[in-house]
């Protein structure tokens, strides 16, 4: 679905990608996850070819991406954290943009609109970011394109909002669309994933299922870590401490997301060895 | 996905002129309506009062318009929002190329000649002086204007692309630059400068058709003489603005 192969890419002379390779394959929603500066905008622009590479591939359902063909762009949909809308009424704005996507959906639109509580009769300008934000992200799952890309989605959204949206997301996927949803807001839309990916200055730590991952690592709390064996990664908290282990009975077990980024991205040596090994043996059966 | 033409559909380029017209040229379009209602207005005092200056002058904000056609790139936010429609690169330049051009000449001429047509019914009334007639404005001439319009509008149009900032001013730096580059080597070839610098001004001036107060002539040598100097200038522009456009990316 979408492919990055060997991808080179820096600003003037700044490298922000060395050759990277990541696939984000269909039926799969993807947190997206990495520190502010890691490279995850900058990579969602080059997916939508808002950015061309210095050299490598990156490709969407077979499109090249930096060519902005209007087959790619009408079956995927970027949500950028910042956006821009045009002045007019949310009825003449579905008017002029829908026709653009063949598959658009005119009864989900309408039903999502009215979840969120907007009327179409509304200038899009009047409309505070929130109530954009929310609007746009019902025109993005209505257009059903097969690849969604979604930058902070839940920013700006209040909490009713929040639980319909993520509702809404589950619900929109199906075994052909791939949504890759990048966040800092992890604790909010986290059961939502299925996959992880996790960058960090311009480079992939970790791409796989979260059911992989669950079945290798373990995360618990304890009060002492006398009686812990291979402790792969550990922070001090209120009454003990978090841990990260090995899970060796291959049982899925619960997986706190956002202490497993923390884990990540300060890349102790003894984890990154096994989420390595759990990379090895997804890309040997061609999934991840 | 096969089905899709990813070069070039008319119904994409109806939305995306629909877009177009919608978002980014509707404050432009009605300046250009107030200053046809200024004709309106200086016709019914002034009956003789050149309808071909407020034209020129239409034509004058046309190419600061498209001077700044592509402004909206240099926002992240717009830029993203343009780029991401679904519609092909060739489509998207093509439609601003066309909105900027043909579409502006088009509308200065229509709304000129509803400003005359306006004022003449205004005068039936108010006055029984004869006011010019519509067939003064509707001549030849126009087509010259429209070359000379297209000529300009081409440089204009790639300065758009080329200055991230202040493009009009910079591309009317980059154009007297060039000029001065253009006598300063050709007068260095010939040796002769100050003949040879009188001689290149005269001939400017004829290949616009002007005469020696700036005031635009309609003689046929000079529309001939424009039309082989003035096709391959803009042509050579659009190319080169298209292949810049093609490599528009959206930093920041």
């Amino acid at each position: 679905m979408i492919r990055i192969n060997r991808l080179m890419f820096g600003y003037d002379r700044q490298t922000c990608f060395k050759e990277i390779n990541l696939d984000f394959e269909p039926g799969r929603i993807y947190g997206f996850l990495g520190k502010n500066g890691a490279g995850k905008t900058t990579l969602f622009k080059l997916m939508s070819g808002l950015l061309i590479p210095k050299s490598g591939e990156c490709s969407v359902i077979g499109y090249a991406s930096a060519d902005k063909k209007p087959g790619m762009l009408q079956d995927m949909f970027f949500v950028p954290e910042s956006f821009y809308l045009p002045k007019v009424t949310l009825k003449k704005y579905v008017i002029l943009h829908a026709p653009f996507y063949p598959k658009f959906d005119y009864p989900m639109f309408n039903s999502l609109l009215d979840q969120f509580e907007l009327e179409k009769g509304r200038h899009l300008h009047s409309l505070s970011y929130g109530l954009k934000k929310r609007f746009l992200l019902a025109f993005a799952l209505a257009s059903n394109c097969n690849v969604l890309l979604l930058d902070e989605p839940t920013n700006g959204l209040d909490i009713p909002a929040k639980r319909i949206f993520r509702k809404m997301l589950i619900s929109a996927l199906n075994e052909k669309r791939t949504i890759v949803i990048a966040t800092h807001q992890i604790k909010e839309i986290e059961n939502a994933f299925d996959s992880l990916v996790i960058i960090d200055q311009g480079r992939i730590l970790l791409n796989s299922s979260i059911e992989k991952i669950s079945r290798t690592l373990q995360c618990e709390t304890v009060s002492s870590l006398q009686d812990i064996q291979s402790c792969l990664f550990k922070e001090k908290v209120a009454g003990g401490y978090s841990i990260i282990t090995e899970n060796f009975n291959e049982i899925e077990s619960s997986m706190d997301i956002e202490f497993l980024f923390n884990a990540v991205t300060n890349q102790p040596p003894e984890l990154m060895e096994v989420l390595h090994k759990i990379q090895e043996k997804g890309a040997d059966n061609g999934i991840y | 996905m096969e089905s899709t033409n990813n070069r070039f559909s008319f119904n994409r380029l109806w939305l995306l002129g629909h877009i177009s017209i919608f978002y980014e040229w509707r404050s432009s379009l009605m300046a250009c309506g107030v200053i046809a209602c200024l004709i309106v207005f200086t016709r019914l005092f002034i009956p003789y009062f050149s309808v071909a200056f407020w034209f020129a002058n239409m034509l004058w904000v046309g190419i600061y318009l498209a001077s700044n056609v592509f402004a909206d790139l240099r926002q992240t936010d717009k830029g993203s929002y343009f780029l991401l429609i679904p519609a092909s690169i060739e489509e998207k330049y093509f439609i601003r190329w066309l909105v900027s051009s043909l579409g502006f000449f088009l509308f200065a001429v229509v709304s000129s000649v509803l400003a005359i047509l306006i004022s003449q019914i205004f005068a039936l009334f108010v006055q029984v002086q004869p006011v010019l007639e519509l067939s003064e404005f509707l001549t030849t001439g126009l087509l010259s204007k429209l070359a000379l319009f297209i000529f300009f509008h081409a440089i204009f149009f790639s300065g758009a692309l080329w200055f991230k900032k202040h493009n009009f001013s910079k591309t009317i730096l980059s154009v007297l630059a060039v000029v001065a580059l253009f006598i300063f080597f050709s007068t260095m070839i010939i040796r002769d400068t100050s003949v040879e610098l009188f001689d290149f001004l005269s001939l400017f001036m004829k290949i616009q058709g002007m005469d020696a107060y700036g005031k635009i002539i309609l003689h046929p040598d000079a529309f001939q003489l424009n039309t082989l100097i003035f096709i391959p200038i803009p042509i050579m522009l659009y190319v080169i603005s298209y292949f810049k456009f093609r490599k528009t990316e959206i930093r920041g």
